[in-house]
This record gives structure tokens, C-alpha cells and sequence, in this order.
């Protein structure tokens, strides 16, 4: 079998330059992504996501920029990236003229799978992705759920150390999506770097550990997920407190106290009270005492969570980047 | 990694097609139609020679053969080619080639799963009409020899056609269009190009696979016209004289097809190597071009030395015209020889436009280079101009051509009437030089589309308004001529015309002809001048910038409208 195994270095990209005629695409991208890291590469339409896919599975020339994928060099040895890494493209089509489970043949012969060891791993790849009693069907007859499952496998057949996803929950239904979401990070505990784009992000949320920010082809944030919404998060922290009592006289508490405790009354959302926070977690624990100490009843406090649709519609009212 | 090449059943691609195309339904019905077709051919062939016109049943048996082999060269041939073309450009459309890209199979696994897969219920087809073959052999009590020569001509065509039905396929990547294109071009092989193998396209012509299979035939075949016929006659028509040796005529095509065989699975591995290559690097446009010109002075000089020759069938279009109106012997051989150069300009220019870069692609090699250790792009790569290059596809072109002159008019015939001037070589080199590098330059600077709009408009549109007056009665010496000048096409003509001091007064008079050679050339010179400077500003990476306008409210200070974005460097 061809399979290499990566080097532990995941993907690093450094100064990627991606052209269109006199449209720059990317602009001097770098990124690194850890082995066993799920990254979601986000932004809007446009960003230069497909583009930088495309680099990075080697269909298509940076203008320059290094693109290392387990710890081989892109551009000089192609052959032994294409032989670690697996790319699905967003609405990947199919032959006309083949089976599913011979389609899943085909590619994983061209992997060097030959005989049994090709039958069972077809096998292996149909079970993962839920395919199994549609073997026999012509890959013309699946519904577009099962067509991207069906690219899935094949892109899992040769258990590839860097898979790439355009797009990959694209027409599928929500079981599949959670079967999608489980194959994922099955490959992700078994070592593969994997990272993927999509616009459903729940999705996203869900699945990845860190992500990406892309607008207008340069990337505006990147890392643990959790740290990159809060730093790009266009709001302070909100905060939501539950009182024992009436929430109005809390709300009014806090507006005359706004200067002294950093909290900015908002709104009373389902008899809680939420207010926009800015000072930090020792400031936060003050503001837990001063309002015990006022006496309003408030029994527990907690933080919203900043979602990735926030961020992301966020970048869509973000003016596009100046040129560094 | 891979396995080995020539492990042909390992090789996942023709597995794929051998399971897509030969699945036991259609198969079953293809063979039943064949099967039906070929014995209906064979039998009624064989006993209307046998039984109606009293021939042997070996010669019935050679007869009947012929059907057999014309099933097959247009199963394999016309349906594989389209097949391939079809399928390939349809694997495009389906991402396959993407997904192909992908796997690590080698660029040379693919080149040849893709070249024997394709048509490969083709290739069924045509070895399920091998006992057929195997009847007629031994009936017709055919020499081996003769049977493997013959196969031989055929898998090599066969994979010829295939390997152009692919680079076809490839580069049209539109199914319909790519099947027509691939069905005209067997035409053109097949009908068309012999008919123009003394203007220079006689290497083309051995590219089809007729000729040489009918040569192998004919001694078989013992009532037919060849019956009786002088052997040294026999001898020159199966015999190729190249230069001063001879070879035979399936041996010297058999190597044409093959070199010719090379040069497209080096093309389609360069694709498969990286997708936006050039279907020729700059180097190899050369050599083949050289190639090209070397095989067909190869076939055309020996025939000069036919006293005979301009008047023979193989310049009977072009003499019947001429001889109406009037023409004589020397203009004949300036005309021919004229034809000559412009057959080799238009193939110039064809292989030019195939190895010049876009502005596009060059100015992102510019910027790459510029960020890598490597101050200039490489002399040779795709990206790098091709002006360079298309003046050595021009002295290549100049060098062949003046040979074909000084050959043609060092004829006994010629000579005694004509003397070239000294000058000859300059002004057969300026009307190459100049409009293939108009050209280029203009490709290169403005894409193909307008180029060949601009050929079109410029060079062609004049020449059809100059015929259409000449045959509606207008004097050519008048402003016809000028409109013959106008077209950058016409200057290999008018450079012989001024090498030969103005022959041909059938045509023009040398005065007015001199007019207009120097008003064209040196206009042409010009342009090419004035577009090449164009270019170079075009081509300067800071062309490429582009004027981001900042937006307002960033914050951010506003000292201008808007900012200059350098794109690299």
C-alpha cells in the first residue's frame, strides 16, 4: 500500500501568495495545523478558502509562499503529498459509469490496494460512511448526500495523514452530518491533520479545535477555537444573571452601578438579566460580591458564549484589510 | 511505488475502463452486430470475386480481407479516437482528471491507462474480428511477414490517433467539440493532407495508415492492376526517397507515426505532470518544428530532380490554375515555392501561439522569482517569453526554406532562365521573421483571442477582397496588389518575387511588386517594433498593480483617495 506516514508536523504554510490575473486571492498567508487538529478555515464567499485548498492538495501554483504537508515540501515533492494528503472538493462529482463500490476500487488501487486488501478496506470505507447497502448502486443514481459521503470514503480509503475538505457536509442530511462529524474525529484521534471549510457553522463549532479567519484573502485570525472568538468577538463578554427574586430591580441596580463595576445593563431575556462585561475574572468576582452584598438575590451567574456565526458576520461588516 | 509500466493488467485505469466498458450487455450486442457485419462483408466479398468474377480463393480470400481491416481501421481509428477524445475531455468535466492528479500514480501510468483504456471496447471489437483475419490468411495463403507489417501499421495508428484524440480531449475539454475536432482531424489524415504533401505536408500524410497498408496488399493481390506492371515501378511507389537514401514505404511510416507517437505522450505527460503546461515546452516546439521540416525537404527535395516534376500529378491543383492563366514553368516554382513558406509561417506561428505565455502567467513567475533566490525565470520555462523562441522557430523555418529554394531553382530547368540575387537569404528571412514575430508579440500582449481576431481582420479579410477582385476582372498589378500586401501572409511571396528581381510579370509588374514588398515589410517592422515596446511596458510586474480604494470609516488615514496596492516584489 502507498500510505505514508506523516512526520508529526501537521501542515505549516508560510507567505502563500495566491494570484488571479491582477487579483491577489491570498495575500501572504501563514498558518501551521497540528497533527490530530480539526481546523475550519472560515470567511466569507470569496475569501480564498477553495484557493488555498487547491494549493495546499496540490492542483494549483502560489505565486510563491512554502506549503509543507506532513513535513513534505508541496512544491518539490508532489508525489509524496499526493500519496498523504486526501481532498474532497465541494460538490465533488462522479463518474457515470461506475459502481459505488467500484469507484471506491478504482481509487484504491490507484493507492496501490490490489486484491483482498482492496476489497476489505472498500469494505472498511463503505461501513464508515454509512454506504454499505448502496454498493451496487451506479454513483449517477445517489442522492448528493450520498455522493459526498460516497467522495468521503474514497477520500479515507488510503487513511490519508492530511485530509482536506471543501465544503463537506454539503446536501447532507442531519444523520449524515453526525455520521460525518463522527468519521472525523475518529481520523482526528488516529493522528490526521484535518482541515475543512463550510458554511454550516454549527457544523464547525462543533466538530473543529481551531479555526481560521479568512476575509478578502488574508487571515485575520487563527488558533484555538475558543480564543480566536474571543478575541474576535465585536461585543464585550455578556453576562447573564438569575435571580431568586424580580430581575427589574437588578437591571436598575446596574445601570446606577455601571461606572463602578463594569457591567452595562441590556436586556431581561426569560426573567434573567444579561449585561455586557468589560473588565476581567477578578473583576467579574467582585461584581458576583457587590451584588450579593446589595442583596437583589442573585443566585447564579454565567457567560454567553460568543458562537463562530457571530464572528463570521462579523467579518462580513468588517472593512476588507489594508495591505500590510 | 507505482508498478511497473509494462504491467499493463495493474494498471488501475485500464482496470477502471475495462470494467466500465466492457461489461458483458453491451459487449454482447456490439460483438452480435459486428460478428454479423463482418461475415456479411467477408462472404459476399470472397464469392462475388470467387464465384461472379472467376478469381482464386486465395485472391478472394485477399479481397475480402480488406474488408476486415477497413472494419477495423474505422472501428479503431474513427471510434476509438472519438471515444478517447469524448471520454477524456468528459473525465475532465467530472473532476476525475483532478481526482487523478491526486493519486500518486505516476504521470506515465496515467498517460497509458488513459491512452489503452479509453478505447478499449475498441480494441475488444477489433481482436474479436481476428478470426476473420486468420480465414483470409489462410485462404489467401498471406505471408506472415506481410500480416505482422500490416498489424504493426495499424496498432501504430491506432495508438497515433488515439494519443491525438487525447490531447484533443484535453485541451478542448468539451465533449461534443472535442469528438468533432478528433473525427476532422482522422478526416484531415486520412482525405485531405496527401493531397498537399508537396507544399510541405507530406510527413502529415504518413500519419494515415492507408497508403502504406494498401502498398502491403497490392503484391497479393495477383489479378489486380499491378499485374504485369514493371517491378521498378512497384519499387518506387512502395519505396520512400528521403534526401539520398530510400527507405521502404511501412518502415518510413511506421517511424514517422511512431516519432510523431513520442511527441504526443510527451505532451500528455507534460499535462499530467502539471496541468497548466504548455502542450510543447519551448526547446521541444523547436526540435519538432526542425523535425517537421526535415521530413518534408527530405521527401520534396529527391522529386525535384524530376525534370518533369512541375508539371507532374504532384502539383496538378496548382499548375491547372496556373496554366490558364497563363503562367509560365519559373512562376510555377515561385508560386509552389512561395506556398511552401507559407505553409511553414502558419505552422510556425500555430506551434509559436502554443508556447507564449499570458501576460498572467508571466507576471506570477515574475513575482515568484522575485520572492525566491532566483533573480530571473528561468530561460525555458512556460512563462518566459516566447519571442525568443519564435525567432528560432524562423531561422529554422528560413534555413529549411532557403534550402527548398536554392534547390528548386538549381533544377536544370530553372536555372537556365532565373538567377536569384545575392540578397535572397535576407529577404526570405525578413518575411518569416517579421510577421511570425508580429505574432507572437501580439499574442503575447493581448491573448489569443484578439490576435487572431487582428490576423483575421488584417491578414486574412485583405486577401479574400484582393481574390474577389481578380476574378471579377479587376487588373491585379492595380490596388489589388496592395491589398495582397496588406496580409503579413503574402510576404513570403513577395520575397521571392524581389529575390528573383521581379519574376513572374504574369502577375506583377516588378516595379509595382517592389511597392509594395517595401511598403509592407518595413510597415510590418514597425509594428513589430511598436509592439514589442508595448509588451515590455505590459509585461513589467508593476503592471500588475492594482488601486485598492480604501473604505471609508476604517479609521484609518485618508491621505488620498486611493493607495497604490503593489501586488509582489
Amino acid at each position: 500500500m502507498n500510505t505514508v506516514t506523516a512526520p508529526p508536523r501537521g501542515v505549516v504554510v508560510s507567505d502563500l501568495r495566491i494570484d488571479y490575473g491582477r487579483r491577489t486571492a491570498v495575500h501572504d498567508l501563514n498558518l501551521a495545523v497540528e497533527p490530530g487538529e480539526i481546523f475550519g478555515l472560515l470567511g466569507p464567499n470569496g475569501a480564498g478558502k477553495t484557493s488555498i485548498f487547491r494549493v495546499l492538495a496540490t492542483l494549483q501554483e502560489p505565486v510563491y509562499g512554502e506549503v509543507s504537508l506532513g513535513g513534505y515540501d508541496a512544491r518539490r515533492e508532489p508525489e509524496s503529498v499526493r500519496a498523504l494528503l486526501a481532498y474532497m472538493p465541494d460538490l465533488a462529482p462522479l463518474p457515470h459509469d461506475l459502481r459505488a463500490e467500484e469507484y471506491l476500487r478504482f481509487f484504491a488501487q490507484c493507492h496501490g490496494l490490489y486484491g483482498k486488501a482492496c476489497a476489505s478496506r472498500v469494505e472498511e470505507c463503505l461501513a464508515a460512511v454509512e454506504l454499505t447497502d448502496r454498493r451496487r448502486d451506479w454513483c449517477r443514481q445517489l442522492s448528493l448526500g450520498m455522493r459526498q459521503r460516497l467522495v468521503l470514503a474514497r477520500s479515507l480509503l488510503h487513511r490519508p495523514g492530511v485530509l482536506i475538505l471543501d465544503e463537506p457536509a454539503s446536501g447532507m442530511d442531519a444523520a449524515a452530518r453526525a455520521s460525518l462529524r463522527h468519521a472525523l474525529k475518529r481520523q482526528a484521534a488516529m493522528g490526521t491533520t484535518i482541515i475543512l471549510s463550510s458554511h454550516i457553522l454549527s457544523e464547525i463549532q462543533e466538530l473543529c479545535t481551531s479555526i481560521g479567519l479568512l476575509h478578502n484573502g488574508r487571515l485575520v485570525d487563527s488558533g484555538p477555537m475558543r480564543e480566536v472568538l474571543q478575541r474576535q468577538s465585536r461585543r464585550p463578554r455578556r453576562l447573564r444573571l438569575r435571580t431568586s427574586g424580580k430581575s427589574q430591580p437588578l437591571l436598575d441596580w446596574l445601570a446606577a452601578h455601571t461606572a463602578s463595576t463594569s457591567a452595562r445593563p441590556a436586556q431581561i431575556v426569560d426573567g434573567e438579566v444579561e449585561c455586557d462585561f468589560a473588565g476581567n475574572e477578578s473583576a467579574q468576582a467582585e461584581l458576583f460580591a457587590k451584588i450579593g452584598a446589595a442583596g437583589l438575590g442573585v443566585y447564579a451567574m454565567r457567560e454567553l458564549a460568543v458562537s463562530v456565526e457571530d464572528v463570521v458576520l462579523g467579518l462580513h461588516e468588517t472593512p476588507p484589510p489594508l495591505p500590510s | 511505488m507505482n508498478e511497473p509500466l509494462w504491467k499493463l493488467w495493474r494498471n488501475p485505469i485500464l482496470r477502471r475502463f475495462a470494467t466500465a466498458r466492457l461489461r458483458w450487455t453491451s459487449l454482447l450486442a456490439w460483438s452480435v452486430v459486428l460478428q454479423a457485419l463482418a461475415a456479411f462483408f467477408w462472404l459476399t466479398i470472397f464469392f462475388v470475386y470467387r464465384r461472379q468474377q472467376g478469381f482464386s480463393a486465395a485472391d478472394s480470400a485477399v479481397r475480402a480481407w480488406s474488408s476486415i481491416l477497413i472494419m477495423q481501421g474505422v472501428l479503431w481509428l474513427m471510434k476509438g479516437t472519438f471515444s478517447v477524445a469524448t471520454g477524456i475531455a468528459r473525465e475532465g468535466v467530472e473532476g476525475l482528471t483532478e481526482a487523478q492528479i491526486l493519486t500518486p500514480l505516476s504521470s506515465w501510468h496515467k498517460t497509458v491507462g488513459y491512452l489503452l483504456g479509453l478505447p478499449i471496447l475498441e480494441t475488444v471489437l477489433v481482436l474479436s474480428l481476428l478470426p476473420w483475419t486468420a480465414a483470409s490468411v489462410l485462404f489467401g495463403h498471406i505471408p506472415a511477414a506481410i500480416v505482422i507489417r500490416i498489424h504493426l501499421l495499424l496498432v501504430t495508428a491506432a495508438l497515433l490517433h488515439h494519443a491525438l484524440g487525447l490531447v484533443a480531449g484535453t485541451v478542448i475539454r468539451q465533449k461534443i467539440v472535442a469528438g468533432t475536432v478528433s473525427q476532422v482531424i482522422v478526416i484531415l489524415l486520412h482525405g485531405v493532407v496527401p493531397f498537399f504533401a508537396s507544399l510541405g505536408l507530406g510527413p502529415l500524410g504518413h500519419l494515415g495508415v492507408g497508403s502504406g497498408i494498401s502498398f502491403e496488399l497490392r503484391p497479393l493481390l495477383q489479378n489486380s492492376s499491378w499485374r504485369g506492371v514493371d517491378p521498378a515501378m512497384i519499387y518506387a511507389f512502395s519505396h520512400i526517397r528521403f534526401f539520398r537514401w530510400e527507405f521502404t514505404l511501412t518502415g518510413y511510416q511506421w517511424s514517422v507515426m511512431t516519432i510523431m507517437l513520442g511527441v504526443l505522450l510527451t505532451i500528455l505527460w507534460r499535462r499530467w505532470q502539471r496541468s497548466t503546461a504548455h502542450l510543447f515546452s519551448k526547446a521541444m516546439a523547436v526540435g519538432f518544428f526542425a523535425w517537421i521540416l526535415v521530413l518534408s525537404l527530405g521527401e520534396i527535395v529527391p522529386l525535384l530532380q524530376d525534370p518533369k516534376f512541375l508539371q507532374s500529378r504532384h502539383l496538378s491543383g496548382n499548375a491547372g490554375v496556373l496554366q490558364m492563366a497563363g503562367a509560365s514553368q519559373p512562376v510555377i516554382a515561385l508560386l509552389w515555392a512561395g506556398g511552401f513558406g507559407i505553409v511553414g509561417l502558419l505552422t510556425a506561428m500555430l506551434l509559436s501561439s502554443s508556447i507564449a505565455p499570458t501576460l498572467d502567467q508571466h507576471w506570477r513567475a515574475l513575482r515568484g522569482a522575485a520572492r525566491s533566490a532566483r533573480a530571473r525565470v528561468p530561460w525555458a520555462d512556460d512563462a518566459r517569453s516566447a519571442v525568443p523562441w519564435s525567432i528560432a522557430l524562423a531561422g529554422v523555418l528560413v534555413a529549411g526554406w532557403y534550402y527548398l529554394v536554392r534547390q528548386l531553382f538549381d533544377t536544370p530547368l530553372v536555372r537556365v532562365i532565373v538567377t536569384p540575387l545575392p540578397a535572397m537569404p535576407y529577404l526570405l528571412g525578413a518575411a518569416i521573421v517579421v510577421p511570425l514575430l508580429v505574432w507572437t508579440i501580439l499574442l503575447e500582449w493581448r491573448g489569443a483571442r484578439f490576435a487572431s481576431m487582428a490576423a483575421f481582420v488584417v491578414w486574412v479579410l485583405p486577401l479574400m477582397v484582393a481574390i474577389v477582385s481578380i476574378i471579377s476582372g479587376v487588373d491585379p498589378v492595380g490596388w489589388p496588389r496592395w491589398f495582397f500586401g496588406a496580409s503579413g501572409l503574402t510576404l513570403p511571396f513577395f520575397a521571392l518575387f524581389e529575390s528573383f528581381g521581379g519574376l513572374g510579370k504574369a502577375f506583377a509588374d516588378s516595379g509595382k511588386s517592389h511597392q509594395v514588398w517595401m511598403v509592407s515589410i518595413i510597415s510590418y517592422s514597425v509594428l513589430a517594433v511598436v509592439f514589442y515596446i508595448c509588451l515590455r511596458r505590459a509585461q513589467k510586474p508593476e503592471a500588475g498593480v492594482r488601486v485598492a480604494t480604501l473604505p471609508v470609516g476604517t479609521g484609518l488615514p485618508q491621505d488620498g483617495a486611493a493607495v497604490a496596492q503593489p501586488e509582489g516584489l
